[in-house]
């Protein structure tokens, strides 16, 4: 998939899969990884950057397994981002899915 | 790199961050790691998802607006910068060899231990007994060079940087020598290893030819590294004081010519020539892997010899002739106080007394040797003799020297020189 693609959606991306349930990172980027491929160098700092605009907040499990695991939790701004980036999705797609009709390439 | 030097560095480039920060982030990223590895993943391959660890730590300083290059403005000093960098440079390197080592089936037992030392005695005792043909070849030459007249005892020193020189080189190469398996890496393999290093090598052969021709393909980076050092620290300085003997000899066979019997030292220049090609050879055969032409040593210390017994020889039966001064010249010249305490220096004996002589006169008597005619010059700054400093006088100097030596003669120019005034200039001049 295109970079720039990538680039732009992957903070809509990770935003939806926590909206869902709480993870934490590795499963997190596991999750995502499905939808799009993506580099653990970009994604890890990304949740930190999510976390710090207060978009996830975080807590810590004792796991059976190992030591405790930090989890990531949205939170209502980040809830709130979230709406407003799939509204700016749909959008998007659609004017340019119109404009690609119009342009009558054939797939 | 192991998830411990990984998060290390790290940690360093986030330093910036408050404590609380920066262990947070660091222990997430070592609990991802420790979660890959869970999943199967071996630890260099964990780390290596992260991609380049400058660009991580700048993704994660954004996060915090921090501005990445933040460093590079923190030291306004370019030349601070540039030491912290190399300094940084160079522990990661070393780091990076360290590592190699250990994963390079380089086993330290207690045998090889033992090895290493045995060889450093070795080594220690051979370069001490070089230092006495040193001593005596220095002394030699230093001794016939000293006799000369400057600026020709100026060649003793050059004698003796030559030597020296010599000796640090041999020194060196013999140390190399003798660690020659230490510091290169082996050619024998286990035999599970060799279909898969027999590639390696060809790969390696092809960069490397655009360098120098002949270097065989080394197997680790640090190996051509050691080359390189060499060929820059050992051959182009050898070369050099190869070169810088051929004034010498050009001079010697001057001499040859004009009849001194000098061919002693033909002979020993001859061989040192031939010492430092077979200094040249040993270079190029640890680096090449050539062979090394013992025979060149061999008849390099024969000419030495040989050389050192005519040069010896022919000193001894030089005789030292202090030359009379027969011919007289003088000039009188008024000086001014001031010319006078500028130039006292070259006033060595003290003025005369004689009262005949006008106020404010100086009479200057020299006595000299009537071949050195042409070059005493009395001026109103000092007495100089033997003003050679224009080439025909030069000529004619060395013709005489030259002369000399023809007959097994070296004569040692004489001068002799009074000055006079009456009391009263003495007075006033000296005020």
């Amino acid at each position: 998939m295109n970079v720039q693609f990538k680039k732009g959606v992957l903070e809509l991306v990770v935003l939806l899969a926590l909206y869902k349930k709480d993870m934490y990172g590795y499963e997190l980027v596991n999750t995502v990884s499905k939808v799009i491929s993506v580099n653990d160098g970009t994604i890890y700092p990304l949740l930190k950057r999510l976390s710090n605009e207060k978009y996830f907040e975080t807590y810590l499990t004792e796991s059976k397994e190992g030591p405790p695991r930090k989890y990531y939790k949205i939170t209502t701004l980040g809830k709130k981002r979230t709406r407003s980036l799939k509204k700016e999705w749909h959008d998007f797609t659609k004017a340019i899915s119109k404009f690609i009709k119009e342009s009558d390439i054939s797939d | 790199m192991t998830k411990k030097q990984f998060l290390k560095k790290l940690e360093e480039k986030l330093k910036i961050l408050n404590e609380a920060e920066k262990s947070d982030i660091i222990n997430e990223y070592n609990d991802i790691i420790n979660e890959k590895i869970k999943d199967g993943q071996s630890e260099k391959a964990a780390i290596e998802d992260f991609g380049d660890l400058d660009d991580l730590a700048k993704e994660i300083l954004k996060a915090y607006k921090v501005d990445p290059e933040y460093d590079n403005e923190k030291n306004n000093d370019s030349f601070d910068k540039t030491i912290e960098k190399a300094a940084n440079w160079l522990s990661e390197k070393a780091n990076d060899f360290f590592d190699s080592l250990k994963n390079d089936q380089y086993e330290i037992t207690a045998e090889k231990v033992f090895e290493v030392v045995l060889k450093l005695f070795i080594v220690l005792i051979l370069l001490y007994i070089l230092r006495l043909p040193i001593l005596l070849i220095t002394g030699l030459g230093m001794g016939i060079f000293s006799t000369s007249i400057f600026p020709f005892s100026l060649i003793q020193y050059l004698w003796l940087f030559i030597v020296e020189v010599g000796y640090i080189f041999l020194a060196i190469l013999i140390i190399l020598a003798i660690f020659k398996n230490e510091l290169f890496t082996k050619k024998e393999e286990t035999k599970a290893e060799k279909p898969k290093k027999e590639t390696k090598p060809k790969q390696a052969i092809k960069p490397k030819e655009a360098k120098t021709s002949k270097i065989s393909a080394p197997t680790t980076d640090t190996n051509s590294i050691f080359k390189a050092v060499i060929i820059i620290v050992f051959v182009i300085p050898i070369i050099l004081a190869i070169i810088g003997v051929i004034p010498a000899m050009a001079l010697a066979i001057y001499f040859f010519v004009q009849g001194v019997k000098i061919h002693g030292i033909i002979i020993l220049l001859i061989g040192i020539i031939m010492f430092f090609a077979f200094l040249l050879n040993l270079a190029f055969s640890l680096i090449n892997k050539e062979k090394i032409q013992s025979w060149l040593i061999i008849v390099a210390a024969f000419f030495i010899m040989l050389g050192a017994v005519f040069t010896v020889d022919w000193a001894l039966g030089l005789s030292f002739e202090q030359e009379e001064a027969d011919v007289l010249v003088y000039e009188k010249f008024i000086i001014s106080k001031k010319e006078y305490q500028d130039s006292r220096i070259f006033y060595q004996d003290e003025i005369m007394v004689d009262n005949q002589i006008e106020a404010g006169e100086l009479v200057v008597k020299i006595y000299f040797n009537e071949k050195h005619q042409n070059f005493v010059n009395v001026d109103r700054q000092g007495i100089r003799s033997f003003n050679i400093d224009n080439f025909q006088n030069f000529r004619r100097f060395s013709k005489t020297f030259i002369e000399g030596l023809k007959e097994d003669k070296v004569y040692i120019p004489y001068y002799h020189f009074e000055v006079y005034a009456s009391q009263k200039t003495i007075d006033d001049l000296e005020k």
